[in-house]
């Protein structure tokens, strides 16, 4: 998923993220014909593009609990946006605050997962109108969806633009953040300040594993 | 029509697979003669290609399909043998059939036969029909004798008791219904079978398809007087009518498909042997070729069956006669048996290792899954003709607003011409001419034209009247647009209702394929209870009740073996010896009875026997001996307590252990089974009459009945087996004590009940849920009952259960299920919830919000919004249910006043300008009426003017707010007045 593209800083749609996401999943098991449909949505958005680069990855975006985080493309099976499906979730027994519910995504149960609630983030967001859901299937029959706040953007980083968050060396900011990001060559001083990288594969096996703690009282 | 096109990669797919498997049994024929299973997969390929080909419209496919179907059909009726005859022919056809998809994979689409190709194909069948033995030139005579005698047909249902006419009543419910049939309709009924509208084309196919499987079964039936070995010949006749039924059904052609249910069912419980083979049995077959042969007459003269109600209801009778007479096959083991037989346990073992079971692999019967693919085949058809009813409400919409900019383009001309001619202040009545012609100036360049003196207006106005004349037009067209859309809307809703019935019957039929019948545990319990006989030297009767019930293959395998202990611990521990019965003074002889039969969603199973029956002192003694009980608790041990102590881990009733018995750990291991799929095992007895066990497990762990239950956004479903009733709860009926807040309800008979209280959130542990509900289900646990209280209760109904992964099986969740719009519901277990929460201490620690209801909300109350526009409704009604409201919509005065009569509001949100009774005639009716005083109004007008304030105000409204109005304001306005 390394050898990605993206559009730089370039707002999508909906829709757009969609086709993207699908063509990224779709690339890694039937490279052929997805690299091909791939190119071709790129070349869709020729003036916008940023060619193809071997060590690029692509990230999306968004808000959470006030602050603007972003997670690699490649670890995501699927984004729902609320234009396309507002999941309503039912409640689960004697569940933590930020176990939301049960939902279904393609019809398979999972689990709604509030994610700014998790991380513990300061802002409490009481409105999320535009929120979105960060699918991921942890295991054959866990998939949980990371409730989000609307995204902003995808981008298309370098590798080198990264900085890697190494819990020997350095003090950890965050105990999910993987990596840092400034962006360069970006006059709006604002979006120029380092954004981080979560790393939602271990965000979803410790929610995961405290799910497994806490249900284990009282599972059948 | 049905888009070729768009399926035509599916096609060529499917039909490659099919001739790529007619390819290798061509082949094999080459060899050797077909094996059964290979007779069976030609005629079902022939069958499919044939449907198949129907549906895409390629005439030579199908008659090469039917005629190999038919070809097939005729030589296992004349029990001839598919040999190495059959290989060239059948090659032929292969190759050309694949040298025609050959060339339509090349072309992208399906391509009609070209009148050579088609003579091909009619020869080539030919050819294989020419291999089969011929079809009689006439069917026997005594086919065509219709239920005329009356001996059959003067059975009547008052002839029954009423249990036998409730035996029958259920009977017919569970085999008809489960055949997917519709029930049939009475003349004096209300009801009318649903028919749907076929093309000529498909009753066509159905005619002729079904014309030639009645011709086998007119050879076939006959024969069953003379056949040796029945079992095959009936099977054949129950895929025939299973053949036409499919069809049937699928066209609405309800009485021909009634009729083959029946015979299906009649069919199966003859092979079964539920049912014996006799000349009535022989002659009500006859009968129904018969019937089904006029019915098929009457199609193809006039396309449909025309009323056959008389028909199916002698038929119906005859049915019932025939079960009714059935009698109940005892199973009596030998008095006592003489050769050795093998010990139950290895015999278990063996069976176990040469059956392995494999949670993933069922046996389905393809006949099953073959209808239930005709069945999503017709949902398809229903999907493919709403879309196009959609598409063309789509360019009626289109159309709709090019009008609706007409008629704006139009008021505005108007608007414009009003202006210029009309001085502002001045309020016309346009048909008043002689107020027309005193105010307004006459366009100087029109000549007034007159026909005896008298102006003809649109010549005095000629642009008026034209515009006039234009708009008349606009609304014709939206007339007539309106029209359209009704007529589209109304086949969409016919359509939906199909689509809803056939994916319900798929439902069902899907879930019918994991069912198996009892009678597939009965061999072994045979052999259990023969085997414990045998070595305990005892002589017992095994008889089984109630074999045909059905029960999901899943719960079968897991309640076998307990169902070997409680047949061996009757035999072992019940039964008593020969001599003992001959001393108790016991004649009858000794037996253990398995009796299965439904009760509501579960199975319930009993194992009876005749013998000594539980002795509390004997239950006793292990556990005196253990020091767990004293002499004085062992003499107070009833026989109910002495019943529920077997399960207990370390009682064993045996006086010595045996292979069989003596363990202690049987009955426990068999309760603990049960209960691991939502059973339970109880025993009752009478000391010196006998024990029965009462084992009840769920039909299946697919689907359960269950009623939905609503608490603030979240959706639950309860299955209706935990459920003992539900009821209102008042808050002046709820009371808190030390142990949490009671409720005193009112019972099933009208008397009254203290019961535990508590929310279905508080349960969940979720308290920052509200409940407004005073919706009560009452659930017993442990021999106490609990109030659960929700906010909304729903309907029952059937559901597919769903397993939820691994980290959400909390305790007292059992799984989910997904409504048809996308919800979840979880399915919860409220006894193991009650449980759970006693346990934890969780339950009444909080006194349930129901006791302190919100100023806001309280029970049954809503919010009625009046407005003539339907936009309008709408916007607030989903501003309104934002904020949490509930809602319900009206769209003039009286609409609201009958809607308020039914169920009182809480508040009424009131348009003025309305059709019928204004918003003031509205105000007026709440402010007059003692039952409405209570009810608040907020009127909401684009009449803005203080005069129109005042009046609303004078009429008692309790706020007054002009459109565009922002939901915010709205929303503050409906707390405000709810408040006050």
């Amino acid at each position: 998923m390394t050898d990605s593209f993206a559009f730089a800083h370039q707002p999508m749609s909906d829709d757009d993220l969609r086709r993207m996401m699908a063509a990224l999943v779709a690339a890694t098991a039937q490279p052929a014909t997805s690299q091909d449909e791939f190119m071709h949505l790129i070349l869709q958005k020729e003036d916008s593009i940023v060619l193809p680069s071997p060590t690029a990855i692509g990230c999306v975006f968004f808000s959470s609990g006030g602050q603007r985080w972003g997670v690699r493309l490649g670890d995501l099976d699927q984004i729902i946006t609320a234009t396309d499906r507002a999941p309503s979730a039912v409640v689960l027994p004697e569940s933590p605050p930020w176990l939301l519910g049960a939902f279904h995504v393609d019809l398979e149960i999972a689990s709604l997962i509030d994610l700014s609630r998790f991380l513990n983030d300061a802002i409490a967001e009481r409105r999320q109108r535009d929120i979105a859901l960060l699918i991921i299937r942890h295991a054959p029959d866990e998939i949980y969806g990371l409730k989000v706040s609307r995204l902003s953007f995808t981008s298309l980083i370098e590798e080198h633009d990264l900085t890697y968050v190494d819990a020997h060396r350095t003090p950890v900011e965050h105990p999910y953040l993987l990596a840092t990001y400034t962006p360069r060559d970006d006059p709006d001083a604002e979006a120029a300040r380092a954004l981080g990288l979560l790393d939602v594969r271990r965000i979803v096996a410790t929610i995961s594993a405290r799910l497994s703690e806490e249900g284990s009282s009282h599972r059948v | 029509m049905f888009e070729t096109s768009k399926y035509f990669a599916g096609f060529v797919q499917e039909m490659q697979t099919y001739l790529d498997t007619l390819h290798s049994l061509a082949e094999a024929l080459h060899s050797r003669p077909a094996t059964d299973m290979q007779v069976r997969e030609l005629r079902r390929l022939g069958h499919i290609i044939s449907g198949l080909a129907a549906t895409f419209e390629l005439p030579d496919f199908a008659v090469l399909g039917a005629a190999l179907n038919e070809s097939v059909a005729r030589c296992i009726s004349h029990r001839r043998q598919i040999a190495q005859t059959f290989a060239t022919p059948l090659s032929l056809c292969v190759t050309y059939m694949s040298q025609r998809l050959q060339r339509m994979r090349r072309a992208g689409s399906t391509l009609e036969p070209a009148p050579p190709e088609m003579g091909t194909a009619e020869r080539l069948a030919h050819d294989l029909g020419a291999l089969a033995p011929p079809l009689p030139t006439a069917p026997p005579t005594a086919i065509h004798r219709s239920f005329s005698s009356p001996l059959e047909l003067s059975v009547t249902l008052a002839e029954f008791t009423p249990d036998q006419q409730a035996e029958i009543a259920a009977f017919l419910r569970a085999d008809l219904s489960d055949s997917g049939i519709s029930p049939v309709h009475h003349k004096d009924g209300k009801q009318e079978p649903e028919r749907q509208s076929f093309s000529a084309e498909v009753i066509d196919a159905f005619i002729r398809e079904m014309g030639g499987v009645l011709e086998l079964l007119q050879m076939q039936v006959p024969e069953l007087a003379k056949a040796t070995d029945p079992v095959e010949l009936i099977g054949l006749i129950r895929d025939e009518a299973h053949q036409i039924k499919g069809a049937a059904a699928t066209i609405g052609m309800h009485a021909t498909a009634t009729i083959c249910a029946m015979m299906i069912n009649l069919s199966k419980a003859l092979i079964q042997r539920r049912m014996p083979l006799t000349e009535s049995t022989r002659l009500w077959l006859n009968t129904c070729v018969g019937q089904l042969g006029m019915l098929h007459a009457q199609i193809a003269d006039t396309q449909a069956e025309g009323d056959a109600t008389d028909l199916i209801e002698q038929m119906r009778i005859g049915y019932q006669r025939l079960f009714m007479a059935a009698p109940t096959r005892p199973r009596s083991l030998p008095s006592r048996a003489t050769e050795p037989l093998p010990r139950p346990e290895s015999t278990g073992d063996r069976e176990g290792a040469a059956h392995t079971p494999d949670p993933y692999r069922v046996e389905v019967d393809v006949r099953r899954l073959d209808q239930v693919m005709r069945l999503l085949n017709s949902v398809l058809l229903h999907c493919i003709e709403v879309k196009r009813l959609q598409k063309q409400n789509v360019t009626s919409n289109d159309e709709l607003g090019r009008v609706i900019t007409r008629v704006t383009d139009l008021y505005d001309r108007l608007r414009a011409e009003r202006a210029e001619v009309m001085p502002p202040p001045v309020n016309l009545r346009p048909a008043d001419a002689s107020l027309r012609r005193s105010v307004l100036p006459r366009p100087q360049s029109v000549t007034p034209l007159t026909v005896n003196g008298e102006q003809i207006e649109f010549e005095q106005w000629p642009e008026f009247d034209h515009l006039m004349a234009m708009l008349g037009e606009a609304i014709s067209d939206l007339r007539s647009l309106h029209l359209s859309l009704q007529m589209a809307l109304t086949q969409i809703g016919n359509h939906r209702n199909q689509h809803d019935f056939l994916v319900e019957t798929v439902q069902r039929d899907l879930m019918d394929l994991r069912m198996a019948p009892f009678s597939e545990l009965v061999a072994q319990l045979q052999a259990v209870a023969e085997a414990t006989a045998h070595i305990e030297q005892k002589e017992v009767d095994f008889m089984v009740e109630g074999e045909s019930h059905e029960l999901d293959r899943d719960i079968g395998t897991v309640i076998k073996e307990p169902l070997r202990v409680l047949v061996r611990n009757a035999i072992v521990h019940g039964i008593e010896t020969a001599g003992e019965r001959e001393e108790a003074g016991k004649i009858e002889p000794a037996r253990v009875t398995v009796s299965v039969a439904y009760a509501g969603n579960a199975l319930a199973i009993e194992v009876a026997d005749n013998g000594r029956g539980v002795s509390p002192p004997h239950v006793a003694a292990p556990l005196i001996a253990q020091g767990r009980m004293t002499a004085e608790q062992a003499r107070t041990l009833t026989v109910e307590q002495a019943c529920e102590l077997l399960f207990q881990r370390e009682i064993s009733g045996a006086r010595k252990v045996s292979a069989m018995a003596g363990h202690g750990v049987g009955l426990p291991g068999a309760r603990r089974t049960v209960e691991s799929i939502g059973g339970q095992l109880t025993a009752t007895s009478v000391p010196g009459a006998g024990t029965t066990f009462h084992l009840r497990v769920p039909i299946t762990l697919s689907a359960l009945h269950a009623m939905t239950a609503r608490v603030g956004n979240n959706g639950f479903a309860i299955p209706t087996n935990d459920i003992q009733f539900t009821t209102l709860v008042m808050p002046e009926a709820i009371h808190t004590t030390p142990d949490g807040a009671r409720a005193i309800i009112s019972d099933l008979v009208g008397g009254e009940m203290d019961v535990p209280l508590i929310t279905l959130a508080d349960l969940l542990d979720h308290p920052e849920i509200p409940t407004v509900g005073t919706t009560a289900i009452i659930v017993a646990v442990q021999h106490q009952r609990y109030a659960v209280v929700v906010d909304q209760l729903g309907d029952e109904s059937d559901m597919v259960v769903r397993k939820v992964p691994r980290h959400m099986r909390w305790r007292g969740v059992r799984g989910a299920t997904i409504t048809r719009t996308g919800e979840v519901l979880l399915i919860l277990s409220l006894p193991e919830i009650i449980e759970n929460a006693v346990e934890s201490g969780r339950f009444g620690k909080r006194t349930p919000a129901i006791a302190q209801p919100s100023p806001e909300h309280s029970q049954g109350e809503y919010i009625l919004v009046v407005d003539d526009s339907l936009s309008i409704r709408r916007g607030l009604e989903h501003s309104l249910r934002q904020a949490g409201y509930t809602v319900k919509l009206a769209r003039d005065g009286i609409e609201a006043i009958e809607q308020m009569t039914h169920a009182r509001p809480r508040l009424v949100i009131l348009d003025i300008e309305m059709p019928q009774l204004n918003g003031y005639e509205v105000l007026e009716v709440l402010r007059t009426h003692e039952p409405f005083r209570d009810v608040r109004a907020i009127v909401l007008t684009s009449r803005a003017a203080q005069r129109y304030r005042r009046q609303a105000e004078v009429l008692g409204a309790a706020d007054f707010l002009a459109k565009p109005c922002p939901a915010e304001t709205l929303i503050a306005a409906v707390r405000q007045a709810l408040v006050v």
